[in-house]
């Protein structure tokens, strides 16, 4: 039902741009131009579509057992490709480039630029993406999706800087600066132009598989197990968390040991969010500090309150030296309670919101939820 | 001896004069597959006399080849049950559980020493189990101290000493382990390779490969770990590895990126940095979103002159040559009609489906599983490959295969089969050639098909 949620808005946008694209191909610029935004739009509809299943299927629970560490790995590197190529198309957004992009190859991974008149179509792919709630998983293997510190895809942040989302809730600017490289950004590997009948043929091929697919799923099948969406506002420069009860434990409590156990789980990052997934469900959505001394820079990050409400709180002491090996513990100053699950909460954020800041409508929101809480 | 025919004398070799006809199928009968029966692995011994085959149950079926009669000395004998046990026991109730954690995974056969078989069965709780395998058809009668019965008899009543002679009995079947190989791998293991000095062997988990002595069952060296430090960075795993036929100081892994590394284990204990890796460069004409994923190698086969080596990604296999790394010698596409369709084999998650492939006796031809209860045979030497179906309609003695065409273009010819009618639960993903002779074993989901080359 998620998915449909997603593709509803993406073919009425879809239809808009091709309407445009007809346009403005009937208007004398060629047909050219309307395969390039029909490829366009098709690259980023199965683009996202990729991605919406990718999700789906990290975060869904499988009726039999025997989780494949290779399966989750490859499927976390689509996403992480994905989510890399988003962000580099959301940094370019604003700027709206000539009309006459590089008839590169739709499936090129390495198409970056976007004519004006598909500025919009980044829009919905970019808002979709924080839509897509973000699970706090009790295996560590989801953790990719969250950078470490380290990946700051590149950027020279220190660890401090992670362990403060006030750096996350700065604006744009800082962010993308050290986030993207600087527009326009060439194609990393500019692979040679495929000629136009094979475009054509990769268009078709590519459009009727995803037409002849069929993503429904009967809703008792998406268990979608993340508990979270987090979104952010930009102009409030606030978060805003909204969260579902799950509709059932993310995994049967065996299930969830031996996938820790199979994993290597890092202790901390499973004490972490096995708490965080007993099956109380997190319906307190208010903020309400939990420790006054992470609530200082925090004012404004209810996400820490909500995704950690039922944790006792008591096990985490104020004193940063204990907590234990944190990334950037060592970083502590100031009284950083909580830092194991700060940071991993702030992953979160990074990752999923790519540092952009994102409108969405309160209907939107409540769609979601709807959908999360299986209504 | 089975298999007295070797493949060298016959004229050819090749699957150019080669008739493959049905020979006989194994399970059962109904579409209701239990998921227990479903086979997980498919091996020949050392001299084709014998197939292992496991099952999602943890149990493994041993057959053993008839002799030759001599009332039809062209006649191949039938395979039939020889031995049956149960290697790994399930932790839950397999009808009930969520986990299938019994699963064999695979089975090696040792080379024969004496007079018992031995093989090495892996499933899914991560240990490896020893397995001796050896008949009895005399018991001894008479014993002085035992009634027959085995009940001890008053000593007081013993009155005469005799000797106690071996009678015939009807031949039994016995396997026992004899070594369980435990608690050295936290990740599930993929592949198990037997070295080539007879002593020692390897097997490989998702991130570690360990190197085992087979007398010896406290303890392992881990000879390969690309574990990183912060699981958060894995981005690669372990698929498949092998022991080189000859050299006991080469092996071969294979990742989830399609590169092959070969590791030299006299250069260093841990053998992370590798002697030689084996990569293809992408074609860029065939970028997608899942090349990765179709790129990640689901098995590696030495051939046996130990020369080449074989991998299987999701749309092709590949032979290459091991003194160059840069591509593959020949590449052979096993369904290139999927690639317009891997979107829909993403979610339904068959792009994960691992195939294997096997080489024949004397490295001309390699056999591959597909969809549809497919399976391709690719001849080196005539380039020429040809699709059969493992089916129980095609299932009478000694009826000739026909090669299967699947129509990827508009028109479809008579008796071709449409891309889209192709069922894609009907996998084949484990096949065995016999290496001396012409008998291949596929596995289908819960059938085992036994097929051998016409003779005259």
């Amino acid at each position: 039902m998620f998915c449909k949620g997603a593709k509803r808005k993406l073919e009425e946008d879809e239809e808009g741009l091709e309407g445009k694209a007809l346009e403005a191909s009937v208007a004398g610029a060629g047909v050219g131009v309307a395969l390039e935004g029909l490829s366009k739009v098709s690259y980023t509809l199965q683009r996202q579509t990729i991605f919406n299943i990718s999700l789906m299927k990290l975060y869904s629970q499988r009726p039999l057992g025997e989780p494949s560490l290779e399966r989750r790995v490859l499927i976390n590197n689509m996403l992480r490709r994905i989510q890399d190529e988003l962000k580099q198309e959301g940094s370019l957004r604003p700027l709206f480039l000539p009309p006459s992009p590089p008839p590169d190859d739709p499936m090129d991974e390495g198409f970056r630029e976007a004519p004006p008149s598909f500025g919009i179509l980044s829009q919905p792919s970019a808002l979709l993406m924080p839509a897509i709630p973000p699970p706090p998983s009790p295996h560590p293997m989801v953790l990719p999706s969250c950078p470490a510190p380290q990946r700051l895809e590149g950027c020279a942040t220190p660890l401090d800087a992670c362990l403060t989302p006030a750096s996350l809730l700065e604006e744009d600017g800082g962010d993308s600066a050290f986030c993207a490289p600087s527009p326009p950004t060439p194609p990393l590997s500019p692979p040679p132009l495929a000629p136009s009948s094979a475009l054509m043929s990769k268009l078709s091929s590519s459009v009727t598989v995803l037409s002849n697919d069929s993503f429904s799923s009967p809703p008792s099948d998406m268990e979608l197990a993340p508990p979270t969406a987090i979104t952010r506002t930009a102009a409030a420069n606030t978060m805003t968390i909204t969260t579902s009860p799950t509709p059932s434990p993310f995994s049967s409590p065996t299930g969830s040991t031996r996938d820790c156990r199979t994993m290597g789980a890092k202790p901390e990052a499973a004490a972490v969010f096995l708490p965080a997934h007993s099956p109380a469900s997190l319906e307190d959505i208010s903020p309400s500090p939990s420790s006054p001394s992470s609530s200082g820079f925090l004012s404004d990050l209810a996400l820490d309150d909500v995704l950690f409400a039922d944790i006792d709180t008591s096990m985490y002491d104020f004193d940063p030296c204990t907590t234990a090996g944190a990334v950037g513990a060592t970083a502590g100053g100031g009284g950083h309670a909580k830092l194991s699950p700060v940071v991993n909460a702030d992953d979160l954020l990074k990752t999923l919101t790519s540092n952009q800041p994102f409108k969405i409508d309160l209907t939107e929101l409540d769609h979601i939820m709807e959908v999360l809480v299986g209504s | 001896m089975a298999g007295k025919r070797k493949l060298s004398e016959r004229p050819g070799g090749g699957s150019s004069d080669v008739q493959w006809c049905f020979s006989q199928v194994k399970g059962a009968m109904d579409d209701d597959v239990a998921e227990a029966d479903i086979i997980s692995t498919v091996e020949f011994n050392h001299t084709g006399e014998l197939l292992a085959t496991g099952d999602k149950g943890g149990r493994v079926v041993i057959f053993q080849q008839e002799p030759e009669s001599k009332n039809q000395p062209q006649c191949r004998g039938e395979y039939n049950v020889y031995s049956t046990f149960q290697s790994h026991e399930p932790e839950f109730d397999y009808l009930k559980s969520l986990e299938i954690e019994e699963k064999i995974n695979k089975i090696r056969w040792l080379p024969q020493k004496n007079a018992a078989q031995f093989l090495l069965s892996t499933n899914a709780d991560k240990t490896i189990k020893l397995w001796k395998i050896s008949e009895r058809d005399k018991r001894p009668e008479g014993y002085n101290l035992k009634e027959e019965d085995g009940r001890y008899r008053d000593p007081n009543s013993v009155t005469t000493l005799r000797v106690p002679v071996l009678r015939p009995m009807d031949l039994m079947v016995e396997a026992s382990p004899r070594r369980v190989f435990a608690n050295a791998h936290t990740y599930h293991i993929n592949s198990i390779s037997v070295n080539s000095d007879h002593e020692t062997y390897l097997s490989a988990d998702d991130l570690r490969i360990n190197l085992w002595h087979l007398e010896i069952t406290d303890r392992s060296f881990n000879i390969v770990d690309i574990k990183p430090a912060n699981m958060e960075e894995l981005t690669e795993v372990i698929t498949a590895a092998e022991f080189h036929p000859d050299q006991c100081n080469t092996f071969v892994y294979s990742s989830s990126k399609g590169t092959i590394r070969l590791c030299d284990m006299r250069a260093s204990a841990l053998c992370d940095q590798h002697a030689k890796m084996f990569e293809e460069p992408e074609d860029p004409n065939n970028r997608s979103f899942f090349s990765e994923i179709i790129s990640s190698i689901s098995d590696v086969k030495f051939s046996h002159s130990g020369r080449y080596m074989m991998t299987r990604d999701y749309l092709s296999v590949k032979i290459w040559d091991l003194n160059m790394e840069t591509r593959p010698v020949e590449t052979y596409q096993v369904h290139e009609y999927l690639r317009s369709k891997l979107c829909s084999l993403y979610e339904n998650d068959c792009i994960f489906d691992k195939f294997e492939c096997c080489w024949n006796g004397n490295d001309s031809v390699v056999m591959t599983g597909s969809y549809n209860n497919f399976f391709r045979m690719f001849d080196r030497d005539y380039r020429q490959d040809v699709t059969f179906e493992a089916s129980r309609e095609n299932s009478k003695p000694r009826s000739v295969l026909k090669p299967r065409k699947i129509s990827t273009g508009g028109k479809r010819k008579k008796d071709e089969i449409s891309v889209d009618s192709l069922d894609f639960n009907k996998k084949i993903l484990h096949t065995a050639w016999h290496p001396l002779d012409n008998i291949i074993a596929v596995a289908t989901t819960n059938n085992l098909y036994i097929f051998q080359d016409k003779l005259n």
